[in-house]
């Protein structure tokens, strides 16, 4: 029976973007690392949004949102659970579809900045060591 | 079901000859905190008190829970928690004294919460309010508002007396007001980072109307500063849409959109052989653009 | 009923000087009306019938009530409490209750002579006028006294000679009393139309602050009943413009004016009472005959008026009308707002000391014209009150804490002129002339010049913060 973990959500309510997408973000990597596990109980939204001191909406639309993509679902009497089927650590095709983004930019960035391809692929090999 | 808690309708308000409520429309539901941002003097403390009832609207229509605000009843009145922005009170009194009097006019009153509100906020309850500090007296203002358990609260301008540790305090009591007991919620401040915490609705009050109004995530996502940097010269106007301001120079220009259309941006890119980075702007810098 | 009560203790709070000024007063007349027995007796009854009186000041009172209820906290706050209204008129009926009616009954039933009863009256009117207007606060403490020692005369057997008295009532012959009667209420119905014309212009703009905000919430009732006279408003009047040039004097002359016909409530009513003196006392002069007796008569009475100006001048509450403070201070072409010149006290005096010439006068005017009470009782009762009145601005200059008080600035003249003067003055109408009060009022007096010394050198005060005018 998986135990209720204790999560450590790092929210910036003043950043640009909107505290339910950065919750999202956090409960999706949580998710893809394996730290949740399915069955594992999320906070609820009174003690999420009671220790984060934000506005209660903003946790269920993190909430609901997460729900309808299946990767939480809804259990009776212990709230929001990890869903089952999203167990697995996400394969490696979505792992890299989660740092498409990062890597186009660094792509553009080199592009602007003259850097041939492998230069850049050493410094990254370097970077991947640390 | 009617879940329009408070409800302004082309209202319009002048002092002298200086107008500084036109024709505004303005809704809360049931259960929402919304955060009213304007700068000093848009008339945020002026469109509170028209839906109060503390100032007669010229033109227009204010409504609390479907009564006219000028003529709220009594039953109601009972349901309403009002900070104003400067709290007058009997000098003379004792916190405690005035707490008492307050307390005698509603018909319910939880005295236990306001003596652990009083003990949250370190206020001695023997102390004469004139006395006080700004703070405190700002504190007790709100204290007095939240001892009858009203279902709608306004606050204008409560925390700016407050320094940052008050002010958590606060907005946790606002936020667990809110779970709770789903009040709904005024607030007009110029404290942004306490509303992107508490509120769910943001609205904007700029040149005598609310200019914008909407859910704050909804906002943050929808606002954004575009950074374009061009190998080729930029024309004067970009064809983008539902641009709120622009600065261009030459081969760069820096824009701030209500809303970021993908076909646009593809366009700029080919078009000009364009780099496009999309800026995500918190709630400051969101009034700014609106305010410039 | 607890917030009756608060309204009620606030009320008390807020007199909390006039309280204890009339305590003080109380027992110095007492102790220095002994000495009448020195001088023989007083005799000051009315010949009008007891019930009559009580009834028709009831209804003045009623009517006055059923104009209009004021606020008693300029508070944005109190205008959202529950029934807030309602318990300040029960605050209003038990003060009613508590110290009006029942003296009146008692005394009517007792058949006590009329000046009692007036006296009574005018109490019950000021204290309601108090909490309504918040204007009759310093006669309570005047018409108290005057009752109690009315009543212990009564009680005594005591009749009290006062020199001018039978002086004036040999030169005023019956017939007089008549046309002075209609002249009065002629005159009392042109400034009733003043007044009336001066309130209903009130916008909410009076009641503003610096920053725009409605600091009166009272306005906003003002706002439901003054359509249509306001119409016949006179929008020039409403205007104020600051005045860099001229002298002095013509600056202290526009205030002057602005004060007697500037819009706000506050202002206006004093203007009326003003007038509604300034009148009375023109026609009192006017309708006695003889040069000699008119002459000294006057010199008199204009006396007690210059002084009763001067100490209403200074002993004006600044905190109690900062908007208009600040008004007058564009009128007189001032430019700080903080820096507190002495001719700006002397001009905001002018205004304020409209307000210190109290409800009584306007009162007792409208009680002659309707025959209430005989002219010179009024007097008398003018004199009386406006000497008593005199104590409080020195008792609360002593007891004032606070330093940065602009009031106790002025309160310091008051007591050199009130020993002064006074004392002869009551000894001329009323016989009365007492060394102990005399004595405790020059030491009062010095005391209060001493504080105000260290005061007046001050001359920035801070007129920050939102004031409670209760």
């Amino acid at each position: 029976m998986a135990q209720k973990v204790h999560l450590n959500f790092q929210i910036n309510p003043s950043s640009g973007e909107p505290i339910y997408k950065q919750l999202i973000e956090q409960i999706n990597r949580l998710i893809l690392s394996g730290f949740l596990k399915a069955g594992d109980g999320l906070p609820s939204v009174r003690q999420a949004a009671s220790s984060l001191e934000v506005n209660p909406m903003t946790i269920s639309k993190a909430y609901s949102l997460l729900e309808s993509n299946g990767l939480l679902e809804r259990r009776r009497g212990r709230g929001m659970v990890v869903a089952e089927n999203h167990t697995k650590p996400q394969n490696m095709g979505r792992r890299l579809e989660k740092i498409t983004p990062v890597l186009a930019e660094a792509a553009a960035q080199a592009r602007q900045l003259n850097i041939p391809k492998k230069e850049l692929l050493q410094k990254l090999a370097e970077l991947l060591e640390e | 079901m009617n879940n329009i808690v408070i409800s302004l309708k082309n209202l319009s308000k002048s002092f002298d000859e200086k107008q500084v409520l036109k024709s505004l429309d303005f809704e809360i539901h049931k259960g929402m905190i919304v955060g009213l941002l304007g700068k000093n003097g848009a008339g945020k403390s002026t469109l509170i008190k028209c839906l109060l009832g503390l100032l007669r609207p010229d033109e227009g229509r204010a409504q609390v829970l479907a009564e006219d605000s000028f003529n709220i009843s009594s039953a109601v009145k009972q349901r309403i928690g009002y900070v104003p922005q400067t709290m007058t009170g009997f000098r003379w009194m004792r916190i405690e004294t005035m707490l008492e009097y307050t307390g005698s006019f509603y018909s319910k009153w939880n005295e236990k919460k306001v003596n652990t509100l009083l003990k949250e906020w370190d206020l001695d309850p023997w102390t004469k309010i004139s006395a006080l500090s700004e703070g405190e007296r700002q504190k007790l203002s709100i204290i007095q508002a939240m001892g009858h358990e009203p279902d709608i609260f306004i606050f204008d301008e409560p925390v700016a007396s407050l320094d940052p540790a008050a002010r958590r305090k606060f907005i946790k009591q606002l936020i667990e007001l809110n779970l709770d007991e789903n009040k709904t919620m005024l607030f007009s401040t110029h404290i942004t980072s306490d509303l992107e915490r508490a509120a769910a609705e943001i609205a904007f009050l700029k040149d005598g109307q609310i200019a914008l109004q909407g859910d704050l995530a909804s906002i943050k996502e929808k606002i954004k500063r575009l950074h374009i940097r061009s190998l080729k010269e930029l024309p004067e106007q970009l064809p983008i849409k539902n641009v709120l301001h622009s600065n261009r120079n030459h081969n760069s220009a820096v824009l701030t959109v209500n809303g970021v259309d993908e076909s646009d941006i593809k366009r700029i890119k080919e078009q000009y052989g364009a780099d496009v980075s999309a800026e995500n702007l918190n709630l400051e810098e969101i009034f700014l653009e609106l305010n410039r | 009923m607890k917030a009756v009560k608060y309204i009620l203790l606030s009320y008390f709070q807020q007199n909390f000087f006039g309280t204890l000024g009339m305590v003080i007063a109380l027992v110095f007349f007492i102790f220095g009306n002994i000495a009448v027995f020195k001088y023989g007796r007083m005799e000051l009854s009315g010949e009008l019938i007891s019930w009559k009186s009580f009834y028709l000041g009831l209804i003045l009172l009623l009517a006055i009530l059923s104009i209009h209820l004021k606020r008693m906290v300029k508070s944005n706050a109190s205008a959202l409490l529950p029934d807030y209204k309602k318990r300040q008129s029960m605050a209003a009926c038990f003060w009613l209750l508590l110290f009006a009616v029942w003296p009146v009954i008692i005394t009517s039933y007792f058949g006590f002579p009329l000046l009692l009863n007036t006296a009574v009256f005018l109490f019950t009117t000021a204290v309601c006028l108090n909490i309504f207007f918040k204007y009759g606060d310093h006669i309570i403490p005047l018409l108290f006294i005057i009752w109690i020692l009315r009543l212990v005369y009564e009680l005594a057997g005591i009749t009290v000679e006062a020199p001018l008295f039978s002086a004036l009532r040999n030169y005023w012959p019956a017939e007089n009393q008549v046309h002075f009667s209609v002249i009065l209420l002629l005159i009392s119905f042109l400034l009733l139309y003043f007044f009336v014309r001066s309130y209903f212009k009130l916008s909410i703009l009076d009641f503003e602050n610096e920053n725009g905000d409605n600091t009166d919430p009272w306005a906003r009732d003002f706002d439901k009943t003054g359509p249509i006279l306001a119409r016949l408003l006179d929008k020039k009047l409403q205007k104020t413009t600051a005045l860099r040039k001229g002298s002095y004097l013509s600056k202290l002359i526009k205030l002057f004016q602005f004060s007697l016909f500037s819009p706000g409530i506050h202002v206006s009513l004093n203007s009326i009472h003003f007038g509604f003196m300034l009148l009375y006392m023109a026609s009192v002069y006017f309708l006695l005959s003889g040069w000699m007796f008119l002459a000294s008569r006057v010199i008199i009475v204009v006396l007690t008026l210059i002084y009763q100006i001067s100490a209403a001048f200074i002993a004006a509450d600044f905190l109690h009308h900062r908007s208009h403070l600040s008004m007058l201070w564009v009128w007189a072409g001032l430019d700080s707002r903080k820096k507190f010149s002495r001719v700006s006290a002397l001009a905001y005096y002018f205004t304020a000391a409209k307000q210190y010439i109290i409800v009584t006068l306007s009162f007792i005017v409208i009680t002659a014209s309707l025959n209430l009470l005989s002219p010179y009782e009024m007097l008398i009762l003018m004199v009386y009150g406006l000497s008593i009145y005199a104590i409080l601005p020195s008792l609360s200059l002593i007891f004032s804490s606070s330093i940065q008080s602009p009031s106790a600035k002025g309160w310091t003249f008051t007591n050199i002129i009130a020993a002064i003067i006074m004392m002869p003055i009551f000894d001329q109408l009323i016989g009365v002339f007492s060394w102990p009060v005399f004595l405790t009022l020059m030491i009062i007096g010095i005391i209060s010049i001493w504080r105000a010394m260290n005061i007046w050198k001050h001359s920035e005060y801070d007129f920050s913060g939102p004031e409670v005018y209760l």
